[in-house]
């Protein structure tokens, strides 16, 4: 795919509008109180009963005020980074989630999680730094212990999104849709992504995810396109394994020898590192295979008898046995 | 790691030879305010005071910490962290950003350690060390700042006053408007690390190619191309947001 034709494509991805995704009536902010509090307000700064003493500068309780709005967008920083790995914890639940969760890393511990839910909650209530009523009721529902009770992860991706918005959010959103069968909607959100202001690892993030999107928009052509080019801006990272692993597949799968052969070169590479992660790799694998699942499953995606034996063998999870595959490729 | 591919490496005819070489020489003018300990750090922080004097400083400081940061909620160390930054955030923060090569506005960043250590503060008992942990919290303020930033750039997003006032004085010797200026320091911020020293060391610390080639164990003419890839990319920023000059009333 030429530049051109690149374009052309990511014009008509972001043109596929479709059923346009209702607005979200619902308003997620967070509020700093700024009145002093029933114990004083902050005291020390020049207030009597202040640990650093009476008679210090008056001036400082002025000086508190920008610090305070630092302070409201610090505690909205922190909420925003909870609720993204809400939607990371809530999508690992579904199966369909667990499959793309490859394109944004996985989810941390639920029980570190809760933990940091709860001191950030005690320190929202010290701070008297209120939620709007939308966000107080989702942090509610967050508490709760099953988190299939959590709201979806499109809606944590969502709510993380309106109180700080960044790339990782934006990324997780993407895979919470994917998540959700959305694919024309993940694949526009991918590429509206791709501006020239991106760092090359989160472009080829972007861009994985874009092919994930076309895959299950079953534009295989475009997704084998849009893995190679991803493969291309992190071909250095460690993300690059998990990518390299789905374009090998969807290359064997399409009878694409060069493609095939530039994945498998990327697979060797990263297994003959010394700091090679055979875990990694393994996990790698694994969703090779469902990937295969996907595709033979879900889509009746025909796979050659020979490519599949050839892939089994790779899922083997041996760095010897990526070799060899690479070896009968070329 | 090299440049993004999907940014054309952008040609220099003379006029953007020229321009590069006025924006190199005015950078070494104005942009140490905004990245190096000079304007930042007080003189006693910047390497003046007697090393002694400074131990003990920090022995206090570290002594001190418990009763700095035992308050009612996170309000409060802040207000006494602002009054007289009695942990020597300051200088720590200018060193932070100098040691790293951003270009960001040292009095906003300071701002967000403050509020990002006084966030902080209450659940901190004593590890890692204080000088560790506070650096953490630079960390995250900066990495704060500069996330918002490229927000900022790329949903358009104007600058507020305070912010247009700083990257208004910082720009005109450059003959940047304040908006080129944010954008040329997003893209300069998103290079890598030794890219970004490059061009701190030979642009605007003024050192000489063979020093810094020395130092970097590498080739003088890797260590130039390093420092080239964050003019380009501060030129790069700068011209994806350069707007038509209104022209003028007569």
């Amino acid at each position: 795919m030429n530049r051109n034709q690149l374009l052309e494509t990511l014009r008509a991805i972001l043109a596929d509008t479709g059923a346009d995704e209702p607005e979200s009536a619902r308003h997620f902010s967070l509020r700093l109180a700024r009145r002093p509090a029933a114990h004083g307000g902050p005291r020390g700064a020049g207030e009597p009963g202040g640990a650093r003493g009476a008679g210090e500068p008056a001036r400082a309780r002025g000086l508190a005020q920008p610090g305070l709005a630092e302070l409201e967008r610090v505690h909205a920083r922190e909420v925003a980074y909870l609720l993204r790995e809400a939607a990371r914890l809530r999508s690992t639940l579904d199966p369909r989630g667990r499959s793309w969760r490859w394109l944004a890393g996985k989810a941390g511990s639920l029980a570190a999680w809760r933990r940091a839910l709860h001191a950030e909650l005690e320190l929202l209530a010290l701070d008297r730094c209120r939620p709007s009523c939308d966000l107080a009721r989702m942090l509610e529902l967050c508490r709760g212990e099953d988190v299939a009770d959590w709201p979806s992860a499109l809606e944590l991706a969502d709510a993380s999104l309106a109180l700080a918005s960044d790339e990782a959010g934006r990324l997780e959103r993407v895979v919470a849709l994917l998540a959700g069968g959305d694919f024309r909607a993940a694949a526009r959100q991918a590429a509206g992504e791709l501006d020239p202001w991106l760092a090359p690892r989160r472009e080829g993030e972007f861009l994985a995810a874009l092919a994930a999107a076309r895959e299950g928009q079953a534009r295989f052509d475009e997704a084998l396109r849009f893995y190679e080019l991803a493969l291309e801006r992190v071909e250095r990272t460690t993300g690059a394994v998990a990518i390299a692993a789905h374009l090998l597949y969807l290359a064997l799968a399409l009878g694409e020898r060069a493609a095939a052969l530039r994945a498998a070169d990327a697979l060797v590479h990263h297994a003959s590192r010394g700091d090679f992660d055979a875990r990694e790799f393994e996990r790698c694998t694994g969703e090779l295979r469902a990937a295969t699942a996907r595709l033979r499953d879900e889509r009746s995606f025909g796979v050659h008898p020979t490519m599949e034996r050839q892939y089994l063998r790779f899922t083997a999870a041996s760095p010897a046995v990526v070799r060899r595959v690479a070896v009968a490729l070329s | 790691m090299p440049p993004p591919a999907s940014h054309p490496t952008p040609d220099f005819p003379s006029s953007a030879a020229l321009r590069a070489r006025d924006l190199s020489r005015d950078l070494s003018r104005a942009l140490p305010n905004s990245c190096s300990e000079s304007r930042t750090a007080p003189a006693a922080d910047a390497g003046t005071e007697p090393r002694a004097k400074a131990a003990t400083r920090t022995t206090r400081r570290a002594a001190d910490w418990r009763a700095l940061f035992h308050a009612h909620d996170s309000r409060e160390v802040l207000a006494r962290l602002m009054h007289d930054d009695p942990l020597g955030l300051r200088a720590r923060v200018a060193a932070r950003l100098a040691e790293r090569a951003y270009l960001l506005d040292v009095d906003r960043a300071l701002l967000r350690s403050f509020a990002r250590t006084a966030r902080a503060a209450l659940g901190y008992r004593g590890d890692p060390e204080l000088d560790a942990w506070l650096d953490e919290r630079i960390d995250e303020a900066v990495a704060d700042l500069l996330s918002e930033d490229h927000e900022a750039e790329r949903s358009g997003a104007a600058l507020d006053d305070r912010q247009a006032t700083v990257f208004s004085t910082l720009g005109r010797p450059l003959g940047l408007a304040p908006a080129e200026l944010r954008a040329a320091c997003v893209q300069f911020n998103r290079l890598p690390p030794a890219d970004r020293r490059a061009f701190q060391a030979l642009v605007i610390q003024g050192r000489t190619l063979d020093e810094l080639a020395h130092e970097r164990r590498e080739s003088a003419s890797d260590a130039a191309r390093a420092a080239r890839r964050g003019l380009e990319a501060l030129l790069h920023g700068a011209n994806a947001r350069q707007v038509p000059t209104p022209p003028s009333r007569p």
